[in-house]
């Protein structure tokens, strides 16, 4: 009986848990669209492809880092979905003829080169990391 | 009306082709899967394979194109080869092609071969890593439909409408018709047969004893289907919605009936009858229910499926006056995922089918329902190689098929399956 309430504990806990991971990242975006309103759903639409298009009409362009701690949790608590999940959203989209996966970059130098030369782009960085020379690229307010 | 939208079907696949080729500065997307299951059975042949002895003949493998033509209009195709013991047989087939013109993000439209947005797992059915189980709940995902389900030729209206804090509502409206390549394999052959069964008690008589029916030249005529789906994502994670089905079927064939007929006087010849019949089948309450429940690495989902068809003869064909019997088959499933690690999955599910109002009322009640039980897990050796292992208990036999095991069917039965596929 003990061994059951452990076992349930620590499923009910490892499914909680996440909701309430710290946010280690900052939003991005092209300077194009800086000013642009950002709340959770609408970075959640962005990600999922439901929301293409900027209020000032320039089309969106969302960029994801391959894999790490900031993806995680970025996918965990802005797109409320696992990164399996995600990725399976994702394939689905794929294999319907729906849509294709946003670009993945390698780390996040690469996604700030990215974002710097793209009108429309939004990804996220480690809000350790310095934006630096990249002089199209803005910090967004991140939402909670 | 078939014919016409095979043309506009394959016009608007050249067309995206050479669009996109012309304006090269949108790369071609290229992905594709490729699995291969293996099922094995006690006491009873699973769906159309071979599974007592053990069987290989479960496999699919596709690949697709796609392209931006312009900043609103995309275009793609995905090729499809599958196999499930006597259907399929690795053909390859087109298995979507459409141009998709993203107007705004509330009102898209495709146009084309499209796959059917049929409850939750319809349009990806054949896609092995979208899911933790090797077979999806029957109840819902009846294999042995799969064919009239998975597709259609025409148009789409789609689109996602915001609801800020009320989340968002993703809908899909579309009216075409079926695609039917050969009416003597699988689900349609299926249909046929039924058709022959249908006919036998209305041309037997007490000197007439009708024997084997034999289906020839068969023809299907879909002269449309519409339908919609609309599922709402409100608290985050937790997804409800549905879908409905309209089409009307018009099937022909020769049947010839080879029966015992007693004469007066008592002999008994053998004769053989040729006769033409003609079945209209409307599928009017087809539709799913669904709920799903993600939150981070559990899912929970829940779905309902109806199914009413009418089957009319029209007279003239044995009679004079129409002839209309009806049947309802309805199922049912709740389904828990969830994800260990990031390489091991692990999954159950219950579900329900049953035959309402069918046509063998005089079958034992185990055999006109099927309740499945199933553990599965799943393991990502890869983020792009997974490989499944899965049990089933099963009680009844109504998606089993007859033909399939002539020396009878049995109430229990188990069902293990391993699968394994690559996606990229």
């Amino acid at each position: 009986m003990e061994k059951r309430f452990y076992i349930l504990a620590i499923i009910i806990l490892s499914t909680v848990l996440p909701l309430f991971a710290q946010q280690n990242f900052v939003i991005i975006l092209h300077k194009s669209v800086e000013g642009e309103s950002l709340t959770r759903t609408n970075i959640e639409s962005i990600f999922l492809g439901k929301k293409s298009r900027w209020s000032n009409g320039i089309k969106i362009v969302p960029v994801n880092l391959k894999s790490g701690e900031v993806y995680n949790t970025f996918i965990q608590t802005m797109i409320r979905k696992s990164p399996n999940a995600y990725t399976n959203y994702w394939r689905k989209m794929i294999f319907t003829g729906k849509g294709v996966m946003p670009l993945n970059c390698e780390n996040e130098i690469d996604m700030l080169n990215y974002v710097n030369k793209t009108p429309g782009a939004i990804g996220y960085i480690s809000n350790n990391t310095e934006t630096g020379k990249h002089e199209n690229v803005v910090v967004a307010q991140t939402p909670e | 009306m078939s014919h016409i939208f095979k043309r506009l079907s394959l016009s608007i696949l050249i067309t995206a082709l050479t669009l996109s080729a012309q304006f090269s500065t949108n790369q071609i997307e290229i992905h594709g899967f490729l699995s291969q299951g293996y099922a094995y059975t006690v006491n009873i042949n699973n769906l159309s394979m071979d599974t007592k002895n053990g069987t290989f003949e479960i496999n699919e493998a596709a690949i697709n194109f796609s392209t931006d033509i312009t900043d609103r209009l995309r275009g793609g195709l995905q090729f499809l080869s599958r196999d499930l013991g006597k259907v399929g047989n690795n053909i390859v087939m087109l298995d979507w092609a459409y141009a998709d013109y993203h107007w705004r993000d509330y009102l898209g439209v495709r146009i084309g071969k499209i796959k059917t947005p049929l409850a939750l797992y319809n349009e990806v059915r054949d896609v092995d890593a979208l899911r933790t189980f090797v077979f999806l709940p029957q109840a819902v995902y009846d294999e042995n439909i799969r064919d009239f389900s998975f597709g259609f030729q025409g148009a789409a209206f789609y689109g996602n409408i915001a609801l800020n804090q009320w989340g968002d509502i993703d809908y899909n409206l579309y009216l075409g018709t079926f695609n039917i390549p050969d009416p003597n394999n699988g689900f349609w052959n299926n249909a046929f047969t039924d058709m022959s069964n249908l006919a036998s008690p209305l041309i037997a008589s007490d000197s007439v004893n009708i024997g084997q029916m034999v289906v020839t030249d068969p023809e299907i005529r879909v002269p449309y289907l519409w339908g919609g789906s609309a599922y709402w994502t409100t608290i985050p994670g937790l997804k409800i919605g549905g879908c409905y089905l309209y089409t009307d079927q018009l099937m022909a064939t020769d049947l010839t009936a080879f029966s015992q007929v007693t004469h007066s006087d008592g002999s008994v010849t053998n004769e053989s009858q040729r006769l033409h019949f003609d079945v209209d089948v409307t599928m009017d309450d087809y539709y799913t229910l669904s709920a799903e429940y993600t939150i981070n690495n559990m899912t929970l989902t829940a779905e309902f499926h109806n199914r009413t068809y009418q089957v009319i003869i029209p007279k003239g064909t044995f009679f004079n006056f129409n002839i209309a019997m009806n049947r309802q088959l309805q199922g049912y499933y709740g389904q828990a995922t969830y994800r260990i690690s990031d390489w091991l999955e692990a999954g159950s599910y219950y579900s329900v089918y049953k035959d309402y109002i069918g046509m063998d009322n005089d079958k034992p009640s185990w055999q006109i329902e099927q309740n499945d039980l199933c553990a599965a897990l799943r393991f990502d050796v890869t983020p792009s190689w997974l490989f499944k292992l899965e049990a089933h208990r099963m009680d009844g036999t109504d998606l089993v098929l007859n033909v399939e095991n002539p020396s009878g069917l049995k109430e229990n039965w188990n069902l293990v399956a391993i699968k394994s596929s690559i996606n990229f």
